[in-house]
């Protein structure tokens, strides 16, 4: 039984993970603490976490009902992410891990994302389109949680482009979930945005922001409100196409017939179906995470973390967060090189 | 015994207290590594030092603040988390202005009936302060906690009359203090073995319990609502 903590970003939460099984998962999320900055606001989400992560680590581990002698090891979301965000994640599960003289698994963000997966059971290897607020990439996952990233985005992530398309068309904050709403009401051929370079395996989707922005401009405000949804369910049909569009080339040109989601932008209801129907239309198989397990949450750590070697009491007292993946390397002290992560 | 921690400054360190609040192990280190990568192997080594097991440690105390807001969030997870994971022991926590009063009034520059006056640096060239008074037993908290920009100090200082002080704000900014402020010698950080003697005393402003001990920020958070957003990022965790 592992106990998994992550705050890298505006989510508090903790789980009880055993095997693939979840036994328990808590989210505490501050999405509205955040609406009125339209943003997250770093040292707010920080506060939050420090308040609320032992809170979180209870209910997840009273759901389970466990005590702390159950447990076999504490995982830990060590980075990327908000660096004080994740530090309180970090002390806490250090912590907790030390008192109990536990061995300690520290995860990558994405890794996490993508094991989500192994929830369904999906059996590696597959193809994985991760796509959040911060990534959207498409992953290769060969064994486990190691994976080799064969696409990714050249300008914007897909949840900035569903969050700033919400803001241009007057949603609230974090706007992609409304926008998806407004969606389902519209018509997707009401305008014809543009759609990715054919050519590239890359995504894009900063084009596309533009494009709305000018779309809107050039709009009567009566007419976009009229409108609204219809040009919502444009704009969300543009990304989709995209994600679906790259997803499926990229598994071809890689020979897999097993596809994946992760990240936030994987409860997206019209990318959901139009994945769903691609897929069947081809003959893949396709694991679509529950929604709980798309957006950010300590069950995904957890997932990853059965894959991923444990680090033995007390060699991970001094382990260190880290922000970005260029960090990553200076958060590992050299004699722990030996515990070899996955990239 | 007490486990103290104490990581408000720049300064790190873990103390083990006796019910005294005399210290039997502890680590410190003035400037290094980031308060992540030193907290828990102080612990470690002061409990190893020791010999001592957690069944002795009967409380977990904490520094609170104010401070800088990124090592104060670790000292204080740190001690919760570890109170938590034990189940049996206290959780105390010791506003941080306050260990160093304590400190500040056994010096032997201090005298009963003399005003204390800590200060902490806040960064951006301010400080956090607090007024205390030394009585027969122990120590009084006169003021609630001021932040004090680094122009105006010597002013607030002159006009609280004669004090001793100390902490990282005092020997950060010790050419600007009047000379009614006199630096106690030595008590330039807060440290886990004052925080420790502060629970061990019964000090002014100790609390007790999770829904206690959190961080005295001392400040609210750098943000504005929507519209002007310059402290806000785009969500990486990504919604949709
Ligand atoms: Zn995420």
């Amino acid at each position: 039984m592992i106990l998994a903590v992550e705050t890298s970003c505006d989510d508090t939460s903790a789980a009880v993970v055993c095997g693939r099984e979840v036994l328990s998962s808590v989210v505490s999320s501050q999405d509205t603490l955040h609406a009125e900055f339209g943003g997250v606001v770093p040292e707010v989400a920080s506060r939050r976490h420090a308040e609320l992560v032992n809170v979180v680590v209870a209910e997840a581990m009273g759901r389970a009902g466990l005590a702390w002698e159950d447990l076999a090891a504490v995982a830990v979301t060590q980075g990327p992410g908000l660096i004080g965000a994740l530090l309180v994640g970090l002390a806490t599960a250090k912590s907790i891990a030390c008192r109990r003289a536990l061995p300690l698994i520290p995860v990558d963000h994405l890794q996490g994302h993508i094991a989500a997966n192994y929830a369904l059971g999906v059996q590696p290897p597959f193809l994985c389109l991760v796509a959040s607020g911060g990534h959207t990439l498409l992953a290769t996952v060969e064994e486990g949680v190691r994976y080799r990233v064969v696409a990714k985005t050249m300008d914007d992530a897909a949840g900035e482009a569903f969050d700033k398309g919400a803001r241009l068309l007057g949603l609230g904050y974090p706007g992609g979930r409304e926008l998806d709403e407004l969606a389902a009401r519209g018509d997707p051929g009401f305008v014809r945005f543009p759609r990715a370079v054919p050519r590239g395996r890359g995504f894009s989707f900063s084009g596309l922001k533009t494009a709305l922005l000018y779309d809107l401009r050039e709009r009567e405000p009566a007419e976009v409100e009229v409108h609204r949804a219809d040009i919502a369910a444009s704009y969300q049909a543009a990304i989709v196409d995209q994600l679906v569009e790259k997803t499926l080339a990229g598994a071809a040109r890689e020979g897999l017939r097993s596809l994946a989601v992760a990240g936030g932008v994987a409860a997206n209801s019209g990318l959901r179906r139009a994945l769903t129907e691609a897929c069947e239309a081809q003959g893949l198989r396709l694991s679509l995470p529950p929604l709980s397990l798309c957006t950010d949450n300590a069950a995904m750590i957890g997932l990853a973390a059965v894959h991923l070697p444990a680090l033995p009491w007390p060699d991970y007292l001094d382990l260190d967060a880290f922000a970005s993946d260029a960090e990553a390397k200076a958060a590992r002290p050299p004699r722990k090189r030996a515990t070899r992560r996955p990239s | 015994m007490i486990l103290a921690l104490e990581t408000a400054t720049t300064a790190c360190s873990a103390a083990l207290c006796a019910a005294d609040g005399s210290v039997v192990a502890e680590r410190f280190a003035s400037a290094g590594p980031a308060h992540s990568r030193r907290l828990l192997p102080f612990v470690h080594e002061v409990l190893e030092e020791s010999g001592a097991g957690w069944d002795e440690v009967e409380t977990v105390a904490v520094g609170l603040g104010p401070g800088a807001y990124t090592g104060l969030r670790i000292g204080v997870a740190t001690a919760r988390a570890l109170a938590q994971a034990d189940g049996r022991v206290r959780l105390a926590g010791v506003p941080t202005l306050t260990a160093l009063a304590l400190a500040l009034s056994e010096a032997p520059e201090a005298a009963v009936g003399g005003l204390l006056v800590p200060l902490v640096d806040g960064r951006r060239r301010e400080v956090f302060a607090a007024l205390y008074e030394r009585v027969d037993r122990g120590l009084r908290q006169t003021s609630g906690v001021s932040v004090v920009g680094r122009d105006d100090l010597a002013g607030w200082l002159a006009g609280c009359g004669d004090a001793v002080v100390g902490g990282d704000g005092a020997a950060l900014y010790r050419e600007l203090l009047p000379v009614s402020a006199r630096p106690a010698a030595g008590i330039e950080t807060p440290t886990a073995a004052m925080v420790g003697r502060a629970v061990a005393l019964g000090a002014p402003g100790l609390v007790h319990g999770p829904d206690a001990v959190l961080p005295i920020y001392g400040r609210a958070p750098d943000a504005t609502p929507r519209a002007a957003k310059p402290g806000a990022v785009a969500r990486p965790g990504g919604s949709a």
